[in-house]
């Protein structure tokens, strides 16, 4: 299990201050310049061999998986230099990555997996030989997440799993995938789901890509045709992969609420505002003041939250609040973005402005479905009303 | 440490007599009639210390910093309470700390924290000025001449603290709202009375002024901002405060066999009202901890006027919609809503509305 980002020093033991300036001095030598976002690439994201080159780097450095503990080749950082670490991969304008394996699987694996599981899967997602997607989502089995239809039947030493899975990122870059799969019938539909480990590339798997509004072709649905999958790719008990996804969920939603993404759009914004003039028109300022203003306090309620999260440990409901008004503050921003472009933002692809060159259609594009995933805003309201507000039921 | 649980222990016990002295309350029905203070819990309030909780150790305040002061604010919002702790306690305590402690304003200072008597601030000459203009209002020989707007709580007893141009500049005076030469004209406010006040050659109480020049703009700004960082946490507990009302209603309310309160249209809206109740929480605590580092920075400027306009629309946006879904019991003055739709409506304008505080917000995040 020891790997050698485990030989690294404890970056704990330095002052957040020493600790930022380390990973800004590293990122600085380390990421490609070509790589970074700019207002063409406000939200870029690296994938296949470009992202796997650059999950590589960092783990080579000590930099990779900064929530995980030490003694599984994580970092074991505390949370506020989690913090730093996200805020320092926003400064430097680093991509993006849709890293599942580091967010999702890896504490998955920690808290649920056997002794077998971490031994052989823990090392490859941090050397990236295993690259990896979430199978959860099924045509109809979205926002009702627990109404999952893909099965998993055993037969000696395998599942053979039918169905299909969809919103699968990047599966068509990824060696793995890890699924919920129906695998008993009980009275509630959140009983008898299992978490399943499946080989993307076994016999029966077939993975057909999806375009999105922002030309992107991420997405992707994945089939299952009598696919044997070794029942020791079961992760924690059968029937109980519920309590396993649902806890998964708990972590990740206060990095989902992070105002890093609406922060970048409202830096296209103060561009735009300048590179059109439009920064002398009191009306468009008005405007803009009330998306800066709401930035700049969402900044201060975001650190107040996690603030909270640090001294308690608690990541209650009310963290969902977070997600749900940051994603649609980024709209409002992208939208008035393609305002402040004027004719502009009718084109698709890349324009010139003044000095600068923008990409008007796609920034506001890549802000549609930031309410739409993790759960959709409309369902995460309900929740909040229920769970916070203490509304009733129907 | 100490200090956190100083602080929530006065939030406690403050939480607990206002519930005690404004739970039940008897509504004003004839709206239009100028508000006086209720002198009996205006006593209470400054028997508890409240009152003298901003001003310094020198003045025989409590030496307390705006943290107190906006917590204290924030909860007399939850239940509307109409008595003037910003007004009357807050910002001239923060404007006599910055004055050199002579007898005058030694007695100001125990005029505010012992209760006895009401202490307003004289500043403003126009709607939508934000910090002091062009002062028209003169201090010569002795006398002022002029009229101020907009001056909170001006009753008979009342000491105004009057901002004036001497010879030499800004000068900052003292003068009875009943002396010769001072006529006063009420209105009746959301929350609180406001007065029009003219001085026509009218004697102050000392011809030296308080504070003057530079030092005395800088006293008015520190006032203002404190006022603004109070105000914005009161906001917020308006907002709070309705929200929990609507609530507790939308509960109870059975209409089509079902309580309103579970119909999913009444809560989404109730949890977006919940969430800009916590952005205007984390607004003025960002602001109050920008303004006890340093006041006059610009950076509790923008952290002021962003709490302003965040506490002030919210607590807006939270009183209309609180109408609204109490239905046609919402637009009846025995209904209550009315009590926090109209606070809101005069705290979010008072000492310059959300539109001018944005616009100062980016001005001052500009320069940043």
């Amino acid at each position: 299990m020891m790997s050698e980002q485990t030989m690294s020093k404890d970056l704990n033991q330095l002052s957040n201050e020493d600790f930022r300036l380390q990973f800004r001095h590293f990122l600085a030598a380390h990421f490609p310049p070509e790589l970074r976002q700019d207002f063409r690439r406000p939200f870029f994201r690296l994938r296949g061999e470009t992202e796997r080159d650059w999950l590589k780097t960092l783990y080579q450095h000590g930099w990779r998986a900064p929530a995980w503990p030490r003694e599984y080749g994580g970092m074991g950082l505390s949370f506020d230099k989690q913090m730093i670490y996200h805020e320092e991969l926003e400064h430097a304008n680093v991509a993006r990555v849709a890293d599942m394996g580091d967010t999702m699987l890896g504490p998955t694996l920690i808290q649920f997996g056997n002794e077998e599981q971490k031994r052989y899967y823990i090392p490859r997602i941090l050397s990236c030989e295993h690259g990896w997607a979430q199978g959860y989502s099924e045509p109809g089995a979205g926002s009702d997440l627990a109404s999952l239809r893909t099965q998993a039947v055993r037969d000696g030493e395998f599942f053979v799993v039918n169905g299909q899975k969809i919103w699968t990122t990047m599966a068509n870059n990824r060696t793995h995938c890890f699924a919920l799969v129906r695998t008993g019938k009980y009275p509630k539909k959140q009983q008898g789901i299992s978490f399943l480990i499946i080989d993307l590339s076994s016999p029966g798997v077939t993975i057909r890509t999806i375009f999105n509004l922002a030309g992107e072709d991420e997405l992707c649905e994945v089939f299952f045709d009598n696919v044997r999958v070794p029942v020791q790719n079961l992760v924690g008990e059968l029937d109980k992969g519920w309590t396993i996804a649902k806890s998964l969920l708990g972590f990740e939603r206060i990095w989902i609420g992070s105002p890093g993404v609406a922060s970048k759009a409202l830096s296209i914004t103060r561009q735009l505002l300048a590179e059109t003039g439009q920064d002398k028109q009191p009306g468009v300022m008005d405007r803009y003041a009330v998306l800066a203003a709401d930035l700049y306090d969402f900044r201060a309620l975001y650190a107040e939250m996690c603030a909270k999260a640090v001294e308690s440990g608690a990541r209650g409901p009310e963290i969902s609040a977070l997600k749900v008004y940051v994603s649609e503050l980024l709209q409002r921003i992208t939208e008035f973005n393609l305002e402040l472009g004027l004719e502009h933002a009718g084109i698709v692809g890349e324009v010139e402005i003044g000095q600068t060159t923008f990409d008007l259609h796609r920034q506001f594009m890549v802000a549609r479905p930031a309410s739409i995933f993790g759960g959709t805003n409309e369902v995460q309201r309900d929740i909040l009303a229920r769970a916070v507000l203490e509304m009733p039921a129907e | 440490m100490e200090n956190d649980d100083l602080a929530a222990a006065l939030a406690d016990s403050a939480t607990s007599f206002i519930a005690d002295r404004y739970g039940a309350r008897k509504l004003r029905l004839d709206i239009t009639e100028a508000q006086h203070v209720d002198r009996g819990v205006w006593a209470e309030m400054a028997g508890l210390g409240w009152l003298g909780l901003a001003l310094p150790e020198s003045l025989d305040g409590l030496g307390m910093g705006m943290r107190e002061a906006a917590t204290l604010a924030e909860i007399m919002g939850r239940k509307a309470v109409p008595e003037p702790f910003v007004a009357a306690a807050v910002m001239p305590s923060v404007l006599l700390s910055r004055c050199a402690p002579g007898p005058l304003v030694k007695t100001a200072a125990a005029a505010i924290a012992g209760g006895q008597r009401l202490v307003t601030l004289a500043w403003q000459e126009a709607a939508g000025e934000l910090d002091l203009s062009a002062q028209s209002t003169r201090f010569t020989a002795g006398r002022l001449s002029g009229a101020k707007c907009l001056v909170p709580i001006v009753e008979d007893d009342t000491l105004l603290l009057v901002f004036a141009k001497g010879e030499k500049g800004t000068v900052l005076l003292a003068i009875e709202a009943n002396a010769k030469g001072v006529s006063v004209k009420r209105q009746a406010g959301g929350l609180m009375a406001m007065a029009t006040v003219t001085f026509d050659g009218a004697p102050v109480i000392e011809a030296t002024p308080l504070i003057a020049g530079e030092e005395a703009e800088a006293a008015l700004k520190c006032a203002l901002q404190a006022g603004r960082v109070a105000t914005a946490a009161q906001l917020t507990g308006i907002a709070a405060g309705a929200l929990e009302k609507t609530l507790n209603y939308v509960r109870d309310r059975v209409q089509f066999e079902r309580p309103i309160g579970s119909f999913q249209t009444i809560q989404h809206r109730c949890v977006d009202h919940y969430t800009a109740i916590l952005l205007a929480g984390a607004s003025w605590r960002n602001a109050q901890r920008a303004f006890d580092a340093d006041p006059l920075a610009t950076a509790a400027t923008a952290a002021a006027s962003a709490a302003k306009a965040r506490g002030g629309d919210a607590a807006m946006q939270i009183c209309r919609a609180s109408v609204q879904m109490h239905g046609a019991m919402g637009f009846t003055e025995e209904g209550g809503v009315g009590l926090y739709l109209r606070a809101a409506m005069q705290l979010s304008t008072w000492l310059g509305n959300s539109v001018a505080h944005r616009q100062r917000f980016v001005a001052a995040t500009a320069q940043g």
